[in-house]
Order: C-alpha cells, then structure tokens, then sequence
C-alpha cells in the first residue's frame, strides 16, 4: 500500500525533472553552494539546500528528509577525515547521541502530522517557521560575536555562556579526555534533543550543537566541528530510517544533490586553511540570517494556500520571485567569494610576500 | 630543561601551532614560553586577557607556561626574545613582521635557533601525502560511473518498487544506496582540489 502523499509527492518530482531539466541542474548547483559553504564553515549547508529544495517546488517534508539522507553520507566522509585528524571526542558524542536519537523521531513525528494534515503548504509553513525562529536567534548571535571579534582583533567566541553555565553545575559531572572539558549529564541530554530535534526537523543540527558544544561546554571549535560530524552519521542514519520508513526519502534528490555537494566540500575545506577565522564566522552569520529572510518571503504564500488570508496572483510571484533572489544570489554570492579567497591565498603562496613572510622567520 | 617559545598573536587553544608545542612539551621536560607580539598602538588589557586564560587552561594540563605581550617595533622585539634565549624551538604563526622584513632582519639567524612557521606545520602532513593513486581512482569513477549511468535513470521505478514503499527493506536499501554512493562519488571527486593546484 503507497501513501497517496507519497505518489504526490513523487508525481511533482517526476513533473520538475521530465518538464524541465534544469531544475536538475538546479539541485547540482545548489549541491555545490551548500557542499562548498558546508566545508568553509564546517557544518551546516542544509540551512540553505532545505529551502532551496523547497524554492524548487519540493514539498517541506521531503526536502528535509532527502536533505537528512544527503547529510548522512556527507558526514560519514568528514568525520572520517576529522577522526584521522584527532578531532573526535567519541565519548562526548555517544552521551549527545542517547538524547538526539529521541529528539529526531520526535522531530519526524512531527513533521509528518503536520504533511498527514495540512498537506504541503501546512508541512512548508511548519519547517520554515521553525527555520525561521531558531535560525533568527542563531544567525543574530553568531553576527554579534563575530562584529564583536572584528572590533577586537584576535579575539575568540565568547564565553560569556560558558561562565554562566559553569554557575549551574548539575551532578554528576562527566570528564571528556579529548576535549578536556568536565560537562554536566543533564545539560549533556538536553543539547543532545535540541540538536537531534532541529535535526530532523529543518536537517541543521550543526547550528544547535556545535554552538552549544563551544559556548556552554567551551569545546575547542575543531574538537566541536569533529564531534558534531561524527553525531550527524549516527543522527542522520536515525533520521534518513525513519524518514524512509514514511517513504520521503526521494534518492533522486540525494544523488543530484550529491553530485555538487562533495566536490564543492572539499574546496570548501581548503578555504578553511587559507581564509582568517573572522571571515568565516562573518560569511556564515550574514548567511544564515539571508536564508531567514528568503524563508520569510516564501511564508505568506503557504498562508495563502492554506486560506489564512488572500493575496494577488501578482504579490505572489514578487513574493517566490524575491525569496529565490535571497537565497540563491546569498548562496551564489559567498560561495563566489569562498572560492574567490581560496584561489587568491593559495595564487598569493607562491608570489614575494609570501617568500618575504618566511623570510623574516627562516 | 628544554625551552619552547611560540610567538602568536591569536592565541586559539585549539591552534595547530600550540597543537605542536603540547606535544612537544610532552615528550621531555619543557616550558613553553608565549610571546603576544602587539604594536604600541594596539596594547590593551584583552592581549594579556587572552595570555592568560591560555596560561590557565595550559596550567590545568600541567605545562609549564609563562607569557609577555611584546611590541612589534624590531629593537624592542628582537631585545626581548634575544633576552629569552637559548630556546630549543621557535614557533611563529601567522604573522607578517613588517619591521622585521623592513630592516632585513632574520628571526633565525638573529636568534640562532630553530625557527619554524604555523604554515610549515600545517603543510607538513600536505607533503607526506601520497600521490594519486590512478587504479584506485579508475575503480571509483567507474563505480560512479555505474551510480548516475544505470542506477540514476532508473530511480524513478526503484523508489515505487522499493525504497519509496514504506517498508523496513526499502529504508535500510536507501540507507546502503547512501552511503556506498557517497563513499564512491567523494572519493572519485577526492581528486579536484588536486586538480585545480589547490592541494599538493
């Protein structure tokens, strides 16, 4: 027996891919933006390829889903990568995974109730308020403490959080060896549901985890990016089971995705060598607060669809026709200059300020 | 008593550079010295801030440490690691001394010691790396080839038949198709930053 959803869901796939081939290239090229930011700033991308699906007609539900799959295989090879590179605090992760397990097949409970009941436009509506909510919070925070960095040159993440947390120490407390940190149980479950829940629901649980793992925890931020990819192959095998048990996952879209998204990680990677700390952080606030405004766009459409209010036929196009310049030209523009800054410093290795440098040294 | 001295105007615990003097401390007994290189104008009370909670948190792992925040005209700079000699390893990161190249002055002649860079360090494992691997590399383009030439074209009636049909065999096939084909196409691309020169 097949959900009728699902062939719903798999007939608009079918009609986007034999009607217009571009919108292949579409997801190739959106794999690419968001495999290319994903290895600048070490985690995330999906907080663009999720909506970016969703601009291409793909409803919520899936887009998530098959973004989850797509997220699993991706973190499989950079945790490797991390793990080869001593990054990992396995145990740490392990006690984030008891909670973020819950978390997820809440998270896709959820979404499912709200695809079983108000069809696509209630499952978009439901993703990007959420999407909008939490990202807002995070994107604004991340801008403030990088602002912050640039008025005060050399300065980390701030550890303000970290000093109040450190007031509320529930017992037991738990000793992580390659972190060095001693972290409360309590807390420890919590962040491991926030995580797993925005996981499965918008498919960025980076943004809930690593922060958390920084700021509360005061994990090194490599230690953090590592342990984060190593969660996300249990999460996202957890989540791409449980969403393809519902028959969501559409591998279609987890191959087109694939396509741009692994070669664009790995330039994306070596953008993090030659490219200051400072500018990341910057690149990856302003983006994610860009991909809440683009959301914010797409909302009133689903609203109108779903008969909350009305609106024109012309308000509607301005409408998509604005949350696709938001998100795709944000996309396009910082991935331009990640590879713009990584094709210069690496040009700049080998010109005479470089050999001036080592010489004032050697 | 073996003497490390880092000069870095960052900072970062989690630094390869600091990374490197660790375990390098670790090995015999070793102080590692920090040096906050900072121009006049710039001095505040958050460089000595940021000396010392790495002080602290290199204090809990039992290092020796002690820390100065130095300025970057080359008399005073060159007076006070001149001061601090002899060290068994320099470490600098990335840093530009401008006074320094202005006045044609050599860390490590001035210094005679060894002098070695955070970039050194950090294309260190770059140059142990081993050249592709073109076997290896025609088994995975063939098996992506394999991926987007038959497997893609016929996804369309896979997903009814199987991985769409809402059962426990379809979830765990999607699961597998994952990652075999990540494994398979990440490391068929592994290649490209090779390719553009932006790897060695």
């Amino acid at each position: 027996m097949v959900d009728p959803h699902v062939v719903e869901s798999a007939g608009i796939m079918t009609q986007i891919f034999d009607a217009h081939p571009w919108y292949m290239l579409g997801l190739v090229v959106l794999g690419f933006i968001g495999g290319t930011i994903s290895g600048f700033i070490g985690s995330g991308g999906a907080f663009l390829m999720t909506p970016g699906m969703m601009n291409l007609g793909i409803p919520g539900v899936i887009a998530v889903s098959s973004n989850i799959a797509h997220k699993f295989g991706k973190a499989m090879m950079g945790s490797k990568k991390h793990s080869e590179m001593g990054n990992v605090d396995k145990k740490l992760g392990f006690f984030l995974l008891i909670t973020a397990a819950a978390g997820i097949s809440l998270a896709v409970f959820v979404n499912k109730y709200f695809f079983d009941k108000m069809g696509k436009d209630g499952s978009d509506l439901y993703v990007s308020t959420f999407f909008v909510v939490v990202l807002s919070i995070i994107g604004s925070f991340m801008m403030k403490d990088a602002l912050r960095s640039k008025r005060e040159p050399g300065t980390g993440p701030s550890d303000k959080l970290l000093k109040i947390s450190m007031k509320f120490q529930l017992k037991p407390m738990i000793h992580f060896k390659t972190a060095k940190v001693n972290i409360s149980l309590a807390a420890l479950l919590v962040v491991g549901l926030a995580t797993g829940y925005m996981a499965g629901t918008i498919g960025v649980g980076g943004f809930i985890g690593v922060p958390a793992m920084i700021y509360l925890f005061g994990v090194p931020t490599a230690i953090a990016a590592g342990t984060e990819l190593f969660l996300a192959v249990f999460t996202g095998g957890w989540g791409t089971f449980n969403y393809a048990l519902h028959g969501y996952v559409d591998l279609r879209l987890v191959l087109l995705l694939y396509v741009g998204s692994l070669p664009g990680i790995y330039f994306g990677a070596v953008g993090t060598k030659v490219v200051k700390e400072l500018y990341i952080r910057m690149v990856t606030a302003v983006l994610i607060l860009l991909c809440v405004v683009s959301r914010l766009f797409a909302m009133p459409i689903n609203c109108k669809n779903l008969h909350l209010f009305d609106m024109s036929n012309d308000t509607i196009a301005m409408l998509e026709m604005g949350s696709k310049i938001f998100l795709f030209g944000s996309g396009l523009v910082a991935t331009f200059l990640i590879l713009f800054w990584t094709f210069r410093a690496k040009a700049r290795e080998r010109n005479p300020i470089e050999v001036s440098y080592s010489a004032s040294v050697e | 008593m073996k003497r490390i001295i880092v000069i870095d105007d960052q900072w970062a615990m989690d630094s390869p550079l600091l990374r490197y003097a660790l375990k390098a401390s670790k090995s015999a007994d070793t102080e590692i010295i920090g040096i906050m290189p900072v121009a006049a104008s710039e001095m505040t009370q958050l460089n000595k801030t940021r000396l010392d909670s790495a002080a602290e948190q290199l204090a809990r792992d039992g290092v020796r440490f002690s820390s100065y925040v130095v300025g970057t005209e080359p008399e005073e700079f060159i007076g006070k690691m001149k001061g601090l000699m002899p060290a068994s390893l320099v470490l600098v990161g990335d840093i530009v001394f401008d006074g320094l190249i202005r006045n044609g002055i050599i860390l490590k002649k001035e210094l005679s010691a060894p002098v070695t860079t955070a970039r050194a360090l950090d294309s260190t494992p770059e140059r142990a790396k081993k050249g592709i691997n073109m076997g290896v590399f025609m088994a995975y383009t063939i098996g992506s080839l394999i991926m987007y030439g038959v497997l893609f074209p016929k996804i369309v009636t896979l997903n009814e038949k199987l991985f769409m049909s809402m059962t426990v065999t379809g979830a765990v096939t999607t699961l597998v198709v994952v990652v075999v084909h990540a494994w398979v196409w990440g490391n068929t691309v592994h290649i490209l930053p090779k390719l553009f020169r932006l790897e060695k």
